[in-house]
């Protein structure tokens, strides 16, 4: 496994490089400067010049990317131009929370899109199903803004069981953390819920109809043992694929849920760097979400050799 | 019209018999003494055509330690039969009528009828009471549990509580099959076992409860002929030391004479005969068995005799025929046999026949120890055919080259192919050299692994090969140019195995045939459209067909349309890749002699690669054995098999079993 990974990192490290440079350039190339920001209203020429040389914006787009990438591989993220700080602060005030949505939001999906599919598989009455049916269609495209004010709007304002916002961690106080982590993690979780459900109901279908499944059936394996036992791991591998790359959707839907929900993770941080063209930290964000993205892929390929024997990892 | 239930249909089991001492032949008890007993049984499935009536009243009793063998071709009814009998059919069938009685565990027990049972009572006699073993061991088994694990499943099902015990017995059971280090390979998955040693565990799971009755359906189809051997003895030997009885269901003759005791023979849902083997296989009463008989390519008839096919396709069960169902199918069928069904009636002890006329065994074709069984009705067809027989293998006699004689067509000087992985070297073809000349079939047998598949797939090109030399038409074409490919692309062409998966559903049977010469850019639309009429008919289909879609064919007809396309382009070269091992036997006769006449005709040189060792030798001129990607023996067809000089060749043609019950009884004897 450790070979497989160390073989796995070179093309690891592409991805990363080129995302480095797509994201330093698209950023580049939106309208908006950080210099407007700073500089106050109305300002003169010459300040406006003097704050780009500050911050080295007039040198080459280029040679901006040398050192910002130079001074990242050193693992320094460089100052905020805006908010203030080192970027790498920033970060570390914020990933804690992020990862605690995200882990949440995933644990949802994955639960109810299991809970889902196999209901999928075994409703067979036309009203069941076409309920199902609706479930799906609902978590998929109401979007989080919709679906967040209308659960805050019911579980913290009409019905006050839940807080409307902010963020207790999991961690340091698992009860209060929770309620806090509800709301948001199952908003989240919706969309890729229904995707998963999907998954596994189709995964479910065709390895019931599988050889192997009537084998079990003519051994006198109960069926819902079949079913979990037998059929589900079966489902699971294309579920994990699913799974992997929404993890790339959670990462980008945070900056709404958390807007929505006053959470102060990554998503936040972003939104109020992206408004301002604060470089160093839209970069520093996206780059490690791209990071993550990366290591959840490899993580995907190895919980495929742990659930199918006969996937060998090269 | 339908079958009356309460007519008493098992009177002519009732038939006493005398069992052959020191076999396990109890059948013909009373029914009373029967561990099974089957009535009426009747299974429809919905379809959007309408109820398909796949069986329609099928009567049978099994003892206890008897084998029962049930044969038929494709949409016989035989496998619909064995999965009904536990209720174990698929979504869209269901058993509509009939009984199946089991008797209970211990003498006394109450009887149950599966056929009205619920699916709890049903799960408990399922694995526990009847087991069943499948066709394709690589799917039966799940690829994400261990051997151990579905062993300990199949236990634990039947309340066997104790972990430990589980494991103990599944390690037995292990070694009751015949796996080696059992207690090792338990925690092994299913891939990590060839096909044969995944049959063994396929058994050995649906023996863990000790069941009294065994469904094997098409338990060895799937496996090569050596390995079929094994599968066969491990299962006579088990039934006989437990005492199971086995439901054997296959659709090969040489099966049934190896291991059954009794034989009940299928056609279209319905029971046409039914008697001890020894008597049905060697002197059958209904046509179609006697059909089914002549079909079979036998490795002691005489070399190059034609084989016979069925003329015809099985009936169509969605509007089951009024009378018979094989008439349509029968040369000897009356207006009788059109309209009202036959009833089964007792032609001799423990031997029933469902035919208007049969009156006492039909003839089977000679064999070339010279018995002929002599039936009344058709002398002369039987003369008539020999005559054609022999002028046939004096041709193929006499087409037989030596070496040397002419120049081949194609030339293959040790070959050699090597897949190289990471951490794998595997040698697919190792030093092979072939010959073919202009109007020769070269016959090509191996079992899985033997390396014939990539020789063709190095052959066509598809894979270049690590050593040695191909030569075409006196060209090297090892590595070929740009104009070689070209050259090659129309003179080489292939017939492939699966008729299914072989033919795009989305083209015309025209278009489909003329895609050769579209692609090769040969021929304007209208000369394409002339030929394909032309190939049809050269086919034995209507030139009609092009208009159709592959979905309206049979498998026999989809292969003709396969063939037909690869003749398209005028190749010189044609190479079949098992092109009849996913055929009936009565439709392989038929597609094998078109494939002899196609190439007497046009002076084909033919490479024929199959398994089926007795297949090939009535179509070849010289075979060539090959194993583990080398070549065992070449040699002329009938010499090769009669007097096999390696030991591989005499090995694979003793495992091929012969449809002839005489060798059985002897060895039995």
């Amino acid at each position: 496994m450790t070979g497989y990974l160390l073989r796995r990192l070179p093309s690891a490290l592409g991805v990363l490089l080129l995302a480095s440079f797509a994201i330093f350039f698209i950023l580049r190339a939106v309208p908006g400067d950080p210099v407007a920001t700073l500089a106050g209203s109305d300002p003169s020429p010459e300040t406006v010049a003097a704050i780009r040389a500050d911050l080295g914006l007039d040198r080459p787009v280029l040679a901006q990317y040398g050192t910002w990438l130079a001074d990242v591989l050193r693992g320094d993220l460089g100052r905020s131009y805006v908010i203030g700080g080192e970027v790498s602060e920033l970060l570390s005030q914020r990933i804690g929370k992020s990862v605690e949505l995200t882990i949440g939001a995933l644990v949802f999906s994955l639960a109810i899109g299991l809970v889902l599919g196999v209901l999928g598989v075994t409703v067979k009455n036309r009203a069941g199903q076409a309920v199902l049916s609706a479930i799906n269609a609902i978590s998929l495209i109401v979007p989080a803004y919709v679906s967040g004010f209308l659960l805050v709007f019911l579980f913290a304002i009409t019905w006050p069981v839940l807080p409307p916002g902010g963020h207790v961690s999991v961690l340091s106080d698992p009860q209060i953390g929770f309620q806090y982590l509800l709301m948001p993690a199952l908003v989240m979780a919706l969309p890729p819920a229904a995707i998963v459900a999907r998954y596994v109901k189709d995964g479910l279908l065709q390895a019931l109809g599988e050889d192997y499944t009537r084998t079990a059936k003519s051994l006198g394996i109960p069926h819902r043992r079949i079913l979990w036992r037998h059929a589900l791991p079966n489902a699971l591998p294309p579920v994990l694929t699913v799974l992997g790359m929404l993890v790339g959707t959670l990462l980008g839907s945070a900056v709404i849920i958390e807007a929505v929900f006053a959470w102060p993770g990554l998503g936040t941080l972003a939104e109020q760097a992206v408004t301002r063209r604060d470089y160093p930290v839209i970069q520093a964000v996206l780059l490690f979400m791209v990071a993550v993205f990366v290591i959840v892929q490899l993580l995907t390929d190895l919980a495929y050799a742990l659930i199918d024997p006969r996937v060998r990892l090269r | 019209m339908t079958i009356s239930l309460d007519k008493p249909i098992d009177e002519p089991l009732d038939d006493p018999l005398a069992a052959p001492a020191g076999s396990a032949t109890l059948h013909g008890l009373s029914s009373s003494d029967a561990l099974l007993r089957v009535r009426g049984l009747h299974v429809t499935f919905t379809s959007e055509r309408g109820p398909v009536h796949a069986v329609r009243g099928v009567d049978f009793d099994l003892a206890r330690g008897e084998t029962l063998a049930i044969v038929g071709e494709s949409g016989s009814g035989k496998s619909t039969t064995a999965l009904a009998l536990t209720k174990m059919l698929p979504g869209a069938g269901a058993v509509t009528g009939g009984s199946v009685l089991l008797d209970g565990p211990a003498p006394g027990d109450p009887v149950l009828d599966l056929a009205s049972a619920g699916e709890d009572e049903l799960r408990r006699i399922r694995g526990a009471r009847i087991g069943m073993i499948f066709q394709d061991p690589m799917t039966s088994l799940n690829p994400l549990l261990t051997v151990g694990r579905h062993l300990d499943e199949a236990m634990r099902a039947h309340g066997v509580a104790d972990k430990r015990k589980r494991a103990a017995r599944a390690v037995e059971l292990l070694d009751l099959v015949g796996i080696a280090d059992p207690a090792k390979r338990m925690r092994d998955h299913p891939h990590q076992f060839s096909g044969g040693m995944r049959q063994r565990v396929m058994i050995a799971l649906a023996l863990a409860n000790e069941p009294d009755i065994l469904l094997a359906d098409e338990p060895t189809t799937a496996l090569d002929p050596t390995v079929q051997a094994q599968i066969l003895t491990l299962l006579e030997n088990l039934s006989r030391e437990l005492g199971t009885a086995t439901v054997l269901i296959t659709h090969n003759m040489g099966v049934v004479a190896r291991s059954a005791a009794r034989v009940m023979v299928l056609y279209g849902g319905r029971v046409v005969e039914h008697g001890r083997t020894e008597d049905v296989l060697a002197a059958p009463q209904h046509p179609y068995t006697a059909g089914l008989l002549r079909a079979v390519p036998r490795l002691d008839a005489p070399y190059g005799q034609r084989l016979h096919g069925i003329p015809g396709s099985p009936p169509d069960l969605a509007s089951p025929p009024e009378g018979c169902a094989f008439a349509d199918r029968c040369t000897l069928a009356t207006d009788q046999c059109r309209t009202e069904q036959p009833p089964l009636r007792a032609v001799g002890s423990g031997r029933t026949v469902a035919c208007w006329v049969s009156d006492g065994p039909l003839p089977l074709p000679l064999a070339a120890s010279g018995a002929v069984v002599s039936g009344g009705a058709s002398g002369t067809e039987v003369a008539e055919a020999l005559d054609g027989k022999q002028a046939f293998a004096a041709a193929r006699a006499a087409d037989v080259h030596e070496a040397g004689d002419v120049e081949p067509v194609l030339s293959v000087e040790g070959l050699g192919k090597v897949f190289k992985s990471r951490r794998n070297r595997v040698v697919a073809l190792d030093d092979v050299s072939l010959q073919l000349f202009p109007g020769e079939t070269l016959g090509v047998v191996g079992e899985s692994g033997s390396g014939k598949s990539t020789l063709v797939r190095t052959l066509v090109g598809v894979h270049p090969p690590t050593a040695g030399r191909i030569v075409f038409g006196g060209r090297d074409v090892t590595r070929p140019s740009r104009a070689d490919v070209r050259t090659l692309r129309r003179s080489v062409q292939m017939v492939f195995q699966d008729p299914y998966a072989s033919l795009n559903p989305r083209m015309t049977v025209g278009a489909i045939i003329a895609d050769p010469l579209v692609s090769q850019g040969l021929g304007t639309p209208g000369e394409h459209r002339r030929r394909v009429g032309e190939l049809l008919e050269r086919v034995g289909l209507d030139p009609a067909a092009a208009d159709r879609y592959p979905r309206d064919f049979s498998g026999g007809q989809r292969q003709r349309i396969g063939i037909a396309r690869a003749l398209a382009p005028e190749p010189s070269v044609l190479i079949c890749d098992e092109p009849v091992s996913a055929l009936d036997v009565s439709v392989q006769a038929q597609v094998v002699n078109l494939l002899a006449d196609l190439q007497a005709d046009l002076g084909l040189s033919m490479i024929f690669i199959a398994h089926d060792l007795a297949v090939v030798r009535q179509i070849s001129h010289r075979i060539t054995v090959m194993r583990g990607g080398r070549v065992v023996e070449t040699g002329p067809a009938e010499q090769l098999c009669a007097d096999p000089q390696h030991p591989y060749t005499q090995a694979l043609l003793a495992a091929v079993p012969s449809p002839v019950p005489a060798a059985r009884t002897a060895a039995a004897a």
